[in-house]
């Protein structure tokens, strides 16, 4: 141990002195370091006491003060509980940084149980020593014998070379109990203890008798000593939250509520459909680094977007940059966008011809089509049609890298590293690598936010016990969210509750692999639903969200096409509920003006119309160019004009009706293509090419004649040269050879 | 078996809506309920960029109009749902009849639909806190600008704008002013957004007995309407040094002359009126002549063929604008102090040439009546009306007037007429430039015109077009007189009058007749060819048939486009303008013309549509 190894029974003698200490001394004494003086004026009132005590040495007239050479371990002390809050701010990255700073890598693998198998990671660790189960691993120590195996468990590793610790730290029964009694008096109380109290709280333990149970504790990461800073008190406890989750009152069932406001609508649909449209019309360009949008494209298509209230936009996922980023990420998936063009001139994004076909379909449909990929099973059998080095490979396979199953694995790992870290300012990007062949990562029923493996989640019924879990909500009623995951997360857990028999779960992170904390299995179920909320049910419109109470509150209600997704349903309605409909008038300059907001009609209507604004307003505008992009997609006046009757309150003004039709009109496909031309001569020769060719040419003209496969080139030419027409090669124009770029060298 | 978490647990915090200790929170940011507070009754839609939409079947809109539109410019007026802008002008108008920016703020408040965003209640304080804190004021020979306080005093003094036309420090809140700078200060100032309250005053010029008639000269009882009186009233404010300048707008048709002559009776004063073109001075002379008291004797016409100065001079802004070449001076700014005017009528002020306004900076001591239809101009200069000639004083929407029948409901109706076949390919290949005028020329079109003839055969008929040539073809075919711009005064007079009696019941005029043309009788208006998309051009041909009318009151616009030509395409434009004035606005094949108009549809049988070849029409100029 780095800084607490020292003699606690000095400690405690001191402390007395400590507490007798004016705040602003205490505050110079805990920056104070062996080798530094200070004024001596520093410490005010209290030199002659610190002097006395041991604490400092003064110099020069009583002019320069120092740290006493005895007081150093305590001021080490002092200074030690200073670094970190953990009493304040107890989460697991405190930990970390506590475990980082007070024990060596020998140390730390000789704590971990993973570490003891293998190389340990602070994580685990931390993992390990946030849970009940850590103290009652301790606690149920019985006598001085099982304590040392425990114990010596402890100080070594596997490494021989490495020297875990100085020794044995509880050499009697004594020792034992006075620790294990320290221990369940602090899990009882939720509030931390002053050190000072220690004394007081255990009267029966002599001194030297709790300074070493104190230690022990400490080296062992049972208590956790810490500085309150208002006044620079001395504290120790065990991990906070283990208290406060021994002391929690138990979860009731969700209660149904009503709530003030709702919003319901498909949006990652929607924002699919949108980002076709506009691809449909100017395909957005994306860099040829990594294949991400450039800036002014991701502009103008979160531009474009479906609004959602401002509230929703606080949850993860639904800012408009990264909605962007997960429907184009959908349609990569679906296939129905392709990245086309030159590496580094023009690459950008444009919808291949099954993306027309899905724009022509209902809202429903278009909505029921990906929910029917993302359904449990058909996430199954897409696997099927993988390579095998792209495909999640089962089983328990080991860590060679040369092993296809491990590579993939180790591949989404890194995946799902990308996606968490979005936020931090890694300078890395992981995502680049991998995007190229895992695009469909989230064409499955579960979000890989925490990813599960294939076999193995259906082994461990994962996907069906979040859909009993989610089927759970009765329909159209409100549930408070928070309420919901709570009583998921510790009253009904899958991971918690496993069958009888079952082997014991196995958790990966990163390299290591353990068993679980009962913690852990809380907090995975309680994010993969959460995950499952914000990234499957509520961006698919599987449920209806909304605000409840003073506090905002989140609360949420399962709609049909959420009950389609968890296959309870054969069928589902979409887009036609008239609660979701607003006022909205078609004027007749074209603007389409809401009257009061309609998420679902919005994004409808974005499809055929230049969007102006979100929210309430004028919104939209029909322009020649808007309808050409409809035509585009594949849609029909009549589609246009009778979502407008259905969405409008107004009748539409003719000549907006007429306009559009004509413009409808106007529209038409073709197809170019590359061809060879013969010029003929005359009309005689032309017959005679036209023998020689059969059905491989076409006549164009008297004298033309088209020839549409180009392999036939030197085949027609032959059977032509046979037949007396001799072909001018001459005549043909000469291609300019392509300019040939002059290479940068690279650096 | 096995399952992977990717991270430690403090990805629990993934979702913004977090895990505190060992509780998930699922409770947004502010707490309380964020939503909008929702009053569907109330028609105000105020949104963040300062438009505020009005919807027009709600209950509450009437009341809501009359309060918004003393702070906020109609922007357009399609059938449902308007759209008003708030702008620092319009604030600025606002302070300038006396409402205070908590009145406006508390006028959204009350008729939104939605709670009104916080940035646009605290720019309109913003906006209207700096009206009134400059004012002009006379001091014997200079003029003195007051200033509220001593940083802003500073700031004007140190703006280049500004400074220029200061003459010195009048204390350390206060400067002197020479009062030729009166008018060139205030156009400073309100660039670098800072108007000036002027209270200086006016001159009274030479005086003028000016009273209305009771009858007019054809012996029609006359009278001033109720709105126009009240624009009088607010123009004038009692002879105080708070109206005396400003703008009134009213629509076509809306008697926006007789308000000018109800000024110039409350003024009594002599009286210089700027128009657009010589025969909008002869109306405004008849009109003269016609319903007030002045003789001819005391009416003058200043343009390129009269030049009479007389206590009442009507003159153009071309002849005032004339001068060799552009090094020369104006040689006609002349007429300015030719008398001792004592107000100026500024006719169609949204087309008042850029010179007019240096001069106009020049003439701040006298009143300044500006008149229009719109304050919309097309190159932006809304601000110089508002420094230079005033605030506006007065304004009526459109559809008010159409509804209370001051002026007539008119339907516009554009007919799409295919190019013949044998043109398509001609077309295809005309350079782009040349499409339009090819396509405009259209020989098809006189085909479909005569049938729109046969439909309104008792009814005036004006037809209006751009390119001479083609109407000169085209009054041909007809057999009616057509006016250009080469036709002599006289000849045009002659015309009018015969159109006026009942004598000709078709005629064909060219962009001439844009402006100021007074045709009383005219119920059809047929345009077979446009200056592009020009909107200007648009509501003034428009404005031709919106006199009142007897009968239903109904006048009919139509336009004759060729069908997908770049002429459709500018239609469009001027289609989105009509319908954003609020005129029902139909499309129809040129052959739907074949059956029975809207109005008689289930009133009997169709009358038989006039079918004639198409004749090509000579093209070029």
């Amino acid at each position: 141990m780095k800084l607490f190894d020292l003699d606690w029974l000095d400690f405690f003698q001191r402390l007395g002195v400590w507490n007798r200490l004016a705040l602003r001394t205490r505050r110079v004494l805990s920056r104070l370091k062996p080798a530094k003086t200070v004024n001596a004026k520093e410490f005010g009132d209290d030199l002659q006491l610190l002097a006395d005590a041991k604490f400092l040495m003064v110099y020069i007239e009583r002019q320069r003060a120092k740290l006493h050479k005895d007081c150093h371990p305590f001021a080490r002390a002092i200074r030690a509980m200073c670094r970190h809050d953990v009493l304040g701010q107890p989460d697991a990255a405190t930990l970390q940084n506590y475990i980082e700073d007070h024990f060596t890598r020998a140390e730390q693998d000789a704590l971990s149980p993973s570490g003891r198998n293998y190389r340990s990671n602070i994580r685990d660790l931390a993992s390990d020593a946030l849970s009940i189960a850590w103290l009652e691993d301790f606690l149920s120590l019985k006598n001085l014998e099982q304590a040392k195996e425990w114990e010596s468990l402890r100080l070594r590793t596997r490494y021989y070379y490495q020297n875990a610790s100085i020794g044995v730290i509880i050499e009697s029964s004594e020792a034992l109990t006075a620790t294990q009694s320290i221990i369940r008096q602090l899990m009882s109380s939720t509030e931390p203890v002053l050190f000072g109290d220690l004394p007081v709280w255990f009267k029966d333990l002599s001194l030297p008798l709790l300074a070493t149970a104190t230690y022990a504790g400490i080296r062992y990461m049972l208590l956790f000593p810490s500085m309150r800073h208002g006044d620079m008190t001395p504290m120790i406890n065990v991990w906070p939250t283990i208290p406060q989750r021994l002391h929690r009152p138990k979860p009731k069932p969700p209660r149904t509520v009503t709530p003030d406001q709702s919003f319901h609508c498909a949006y990652l649909m929607e924002d699919m459909t949108t980002v076709l449209v506009c691809a449909s019309g100017e395909p957005p360009r994306v860099r040829g680094s990594d294949q991400a949008l450039f800036a002014k494209a991701q502009k103008q298509l979160e531009s474009n977007l479906t609004s959602v209230p401002e509230w929703l936009s606080q949850v993860d996922g639904c800012t408009s940059g990264k909605r962007v980023q997960a429907a184009v990420e959908f349609l990569q998936g679906l296939r129905f966008i392709e990245t086309r063009g030159t590496q580094g001139k023009d690459l950008r994004l444009e919808p291949t011809a099954e993306a027309r076909d899905w724009l022509g379909m209902s809202s429903r449909d278009r909505l029921k089509s990906i929910l029917d990929r993302l359904k449990p099973d058909q996430s199954r059998n897409q696997q099927a049609g993988l390579p095998a080095k792209h495909r999640n490979m089962p089983g328990d396979v080991g860590f060679d890298m040369d092993d296809v199953g491990d590579a993939a694995r180790f591949a989404r790992d890194m995946l799902v590293l990308a996606e968490l870290d979005d936020d931090d300012d890694d300078d890395y990007d992981w995502d680049a690598p991998f995007t190229s062949y895992d695009y469909d990562h989230r064409l499955r029923f579960l979000p890989r936010t925490v990813s599960w493996g294939v076999d193995p989640v259906l082994d461990l019924g994962i996907p069906a016990a979040l859909i009993d879990t989610y089927g759970s909500l009765a329909r159209r009623r409100f549930v408070q969210f928070s309420q919901f995951v709570e009583y998921h997360m510790q009253q009904a857990n899958p991971l918690l509750s496993r069958r009888p028999g079952a082997k014991p779960l196995e958790l990966h992170i990163g390299w290591s692999r353990r068993t679980p904390t009962d913690e852990e299995a809380e907090d995975l179920w309680g994010q993969l639903l959460v995950d499952f909320f914000r990234l499957r049910l509520l961006p698919l419109g599987g449920v209806q969200v909304g605000l409840e109470g003073e506090a905002a509150a989140l609360c949420i209600s399962l709609t049909d096409a959420g009950r389609y997704l968890l296959d309870m349903t054969k069928d589902f309605d979409y887009g036609q509920h008239s609660d979701q409909q607003g006022h909205i008038v078609v004027q007749p300059n074209f603007d389409i003006v809401f009257l009061s907001p309609a998420p679902l009609a919005e994004a409808t209507i974005a499809r055929f119309a230049d969007r102006k604004a979100t929210g309430t307003g004028t919104l939209f505008k029909i322009t020649k160019k808007s309808i050409f992009t409809a035509a585009s997609c594949n849609m029909t006046h009549e589609q246009v004009l009778g979502t407008l009757r259905d969405l409008c309150t107004k009748a539409i003004p003719t000549n907006v009706t007429r306009e559009v039709r004509d413009w409808f009109d106007q529209c038409g496909r073709v197809a170019i293509k590359t061809t060879l031309l013969i010029r003929c001569p005359n009309a005689r020769i032309a017959t005679r090419v036209l023998e020689a060719g059969g059905k491989k040419l076409t006549p164009i003209s008297d004298t033309v004649v088209e020839l549409a496969d180009r392999k036939f080139k030197t085949p027609l030419v032959n059977k032509l040269k046979e037949t007396g027409v001799f072909v001018d090669q001459s005549s043909q124009p000469a291609v300019p050879k392509p300019k040939q770029r002059r290479r940068r060298r690279r650096w | 078996m096995y399952f992977a978490l990717s991270t430690a647990p403090a990805i629990i915090g993934i979702i913004s809506l977090a895990r505190s200790g060992v509780k998930w929170s699922f409770e947004f940011e502010g707490g309380g309920n964020p939503g909008m507070n929702h009053n569907s009754q109330n028609p105000l839609i105020v949104q963040g960029d300062h438009t505020v939409l009005v919807e027009v079947d709600s209950p509450r809109y009437e009341e809501a109009r009359d309060h918004l539109a003393r702070f906020a410019e109609l922007v357009k007026s399609p059938e449902h749902v308007h759209t008003y802008r708030i702008t620092p002008l319009s604030i600025w108008n606002a302070s300038a009849a006396g409402m205070a920016a908590q009145q406006i703020q508390s006028v959204l408040n009350e008729y939104a639909k939605y709670d009104v965003p916080g940035h646009v209640l605290t720019e309109i304080h913003d906006f209207a806190s700096r009206y009134g804190r400059l004012k002009l004021h006379r001091g014997g020979d200079v003029l003195l600008l007051d200033v509220a306080d001593a940083p802003l005093a500073e700031e004007i003094w140190r703006s280049e704008e500004a400074r220029k036309y200061l003459e010195s420090r009048d204390g350390s809140a206060g400067f002197l002013i020479l009062p030729l700078n009166r008018g060139r200060l205030k156009q400073a100032l309100v660039k670098i957004g800072w108007p000036v309250e002027d209270l200086a005053g006016y001159v009274d010029g030479e005086a003028l007995d000016v009273t209305l008639r009771d009858a007019t000269g054809g012996g029609l009882p006359f009278s001033l309407r109720p709105y126009q009186w009240e624009a009088v009233n607010v123009f004038y404010a009692g002879g105080e040094a708070t109206g005396g300048s400003g703008v009134i707008t009213l629509p076509c048709g809306a008697g926006k002359t007789v308000v000018g002559l109800g000024v110039m009776a409350r003024t009594s004063t002599s009286t210089l009126i700027l128009v657009t073109n010589t025969t909008a001075v002869h109306q405004w002379i008849r009109e003269i002549l016609d319903k007030t008291n002045l003789r001819p004797d005391q009416v003058g016409e200043y343009t390129g063929q009269t030049k009479d100065i007389r206590p009442v001079t009507v003159s153009t802004y071309q002849i005032l604008t004339y001068r060799r070449s552009r090094q020369d001076e104006f040689v006609h700014f002349g007429l300015f102090d030719g008398r001792d005017w004592g107000l100026i009528i500024y006719d169609e002020v949204h087309l008042l040439p850029a010179p007019v306004f240096q001069l106009t900076a020049d003439i701040q001591a006298r009143r300044r009546l500006g008149l229009t239809a719109t304050l919309v101009r097309e190159d932006g200069r809304e601000d110089d009306v508002f420094a230079l000639i005033g605030p506006k004083k007065y304004d009526v929407p459109w559809k008010v007037m159409e509804k209370q029948g001051w002026i007539a409901t008119a339907v516009c109706t554009e007919v799409r007429v295919r190019l013949p076949e044998d043109m398509r390919m001609e077309y295809a290949v005309t350079d782009r430039r040349r499409k339009f005028r090819f396509a405009s020329e259209n020989p098809a079109k006189l085909a479909v015109l005569r049938r729109v003839l046969d439909r309104h055969r008792d009814e005036q008929t004006l037809i209006i077009g751009t390119y001479v040539d083609h109407l000169r073809a085209i009054a041909d075919e007809l057999h009616t007189p057509v006016l250009t711009g080469q036709t002599s005064n006289v000849q045009r007079e002659k015309h009018y009058e015969n159109f006026r009696a009942g004598r000709l019941r078709t005629l064909v005029v060219s962009k001439v007749a844009n402006f100021a043309i007074d045709l009383p009788d005219a119920a059809v208006a047929i345009q077979v060819s446009g200056t592009f998309g020009s909107r200007q051009e648009e509501a003034q041909r428009l404005g031709r048939l919106l006199r009142p009318k007897p009968g239903a009151n109904q006048a009919h616009f139509y336009t004759l486009v060729t069908r997908e030509t770049l002429e459709q395409d500018f239609a469009l434009k001027r289609q989105l303008f009509l319908t954003e004035q609020g005129y029902a606005y139909e499309i129809l094949d040129e052959n739907d013309l074949n059956r029975p108009k809207l109005a008689e549809c289930g009133a009997g049988p169709a009358k038989p549509a006039c079918r004639q070849p198409a004749v090509r029409l000579a093209s070029g100029t």
